[in-house]
């Protein structure tokens, strides 16, 4: 796991494009982790409920709040579970004050013949699950074709989704 | 009583047998070389050439399952990559020999032969027990011919034999070596195999990513773009 964590700060660092496979939940996290700490402007979560064994250590929930204290960043997230995601998720819990964080639902009729999830950081920084249903993903920094067209796709659902607030959520 | 012509003739046979035990001892310090060296090379683990390859391979492979044990939850598709496949086979290579699938998974040149042909089939280990044995035989003649035992292999060392058994248990002492070096450029370059494999994999799937669409039913409407700020 060490070499792991290394080879995604590296490949986070240098910012070359280099594909790193992300083989398990575990994998997940350092890579999302790795996504906030080097973000410089935006991130976009595409997801199904937020899975809080990717999103919710304490690592993650530290660098997501060190990213949003910049006031011209921003976090969009788009959920297509919505009802699973409630103010006890620890990083909505953390984050949920932040003016600079949105929250979405997509529609269940687009959610159902979309197979992906994504996570795209400045448009050039991804991670992208070919299939939802897998943990299987491929990530990387500094990819700007596929940082741009992950990018487009996320921005082209983002506006077919409704907002969802906390409070909502949390009573749902 | 003992003629003189027997006299003569045994102590001729005592002197030839005292020239040869000389000789033969004097072949001792590079025996005990010898036989270190190979023993070394048989013994330490950072020989095991096939092992190594086969740990270098695991490493890259188990990227594709999160260090898990079951690589069951591994998309089908990424398994029936044929960098997947090789992949696969270079962890298998300390456990089974199995020919068709090593020569589908070398490519040409000099080291893929020499891995094929020695390393693979393990005669780098068969050759340094060998040598072992080779070098322990002078080593033990040395020995018995001084305290006069063994005297029916004293014809093997005779003058007209003793420097080919010098280049012997040079040669033995000096292939290990040689098969040390080769065996880590073998295991390098298959080294260099795994990590090719995995990013060939890698780079698949980034493809995806790059080429990703919306599906037709809900690509057509959504031409808008909003952003937070």
């Amino acid at each position: 796991m060490e070499d792991y964590v290394e080879r995604v700060a590296r490949a986070a660092l240098e910012r070359k494009g280099e594909p790193v496979f992300n083989g398990s939940v575990d994998h997940a996290r350092v890579i999302v982790e790795a996504l906030f700490k080097h973000a410089n402007s935006k991130i976009d979560i595409f997801s199904g409920h937020l899975n809080a064994r990717v999103y919710g250590p304490d690592r993650v929930v530290d660098e997501a709040e060190q990213f949003l204290a910049g006031p011209s960043r921003t976090l969009r997230i788009l959920l297509e579970n919505s009802d699973a995601v409630s103010t006890r998720h620890p990083l909505l819990a953390r984050l949920q004050g932040a003016q600079n964080m949105k929250i979405r639902h997509l529609p269940a009729d687009i959610s159902a013949v979309i197979n992906f999830h994504l996570a795209v950081a400045d448009s050039d920084c991804y991670r992208f699950e070919a299939d939802k249903n897998q943990v299987s993903a491929v990530a990387a920094w500094g990819d700007k074709i596929g940082g741009l067209n992950l990018q487009d796709i996320f921005d082209s659902l983002w506006n077919r989704s409704s907002d969802v607030s906390l409070q909502c959520a949390e009573a749902g | 009583m003992t003629s003189p012509v027997d006299a003569v003739a045994a102590l001729a046979v005592a002197g030839s047998e005292s020239v040869i035990a000389g000789l033969t001892s004097a072949l001792e310090p590079i025996c005990g070389v010898a036989i270190a060296v190979n023993v070394a090379y048989l013994g330490l683990s950072r020989f095991r050439h096939l092992k190594e390859i086969s740990e270098e391979a695991k490493k890259e492979l188990h990227i594709f399952n999160g260090g898990e044990t079951s690589f069951d939850a591994l998309p089908q598709n990424i398994k029936d990559m044929k960098p997947y496949i090789v992949l696969d086979d270079l962890c298998k290579f300390d456990v089974k020999y199995d020919k068709v699938k090593i020569d589908d998974v070398l490519d040409k040149g000099v080291w893929a032969w020499v891995f094929r042909n020695i390393y693979r089939p393990q005669n780098d280990r068969r050759a340094s027990i060998f040598f072992t044995i080779i070098s322990s035989f002078v080593l033990l003649c040395g020995v018995a011919f001084k305290i006069e035992i063994w005297n029916f292999f004293e014809f093997l060392f005779n003058k007209n034999y003793i420097h080919l058994w010098f280049y012997a248990v040079l040669f033995s002492g000096i292939i290990p070596v040689v098969f040390g070096f080769f065996g880590a450029e073998v295991v390098e370059n298959r080294r260099q195999q795994a990590k090719h494999c995995r990013e060939q994999i890698e780079l698949a799937i980034q493809a995806k990513g790059q080429s990703v669409k919306l599906p037709d039913v809900i690509a057509p409407h959504l031409t808008e773009k909003s952003y937070i700020s």
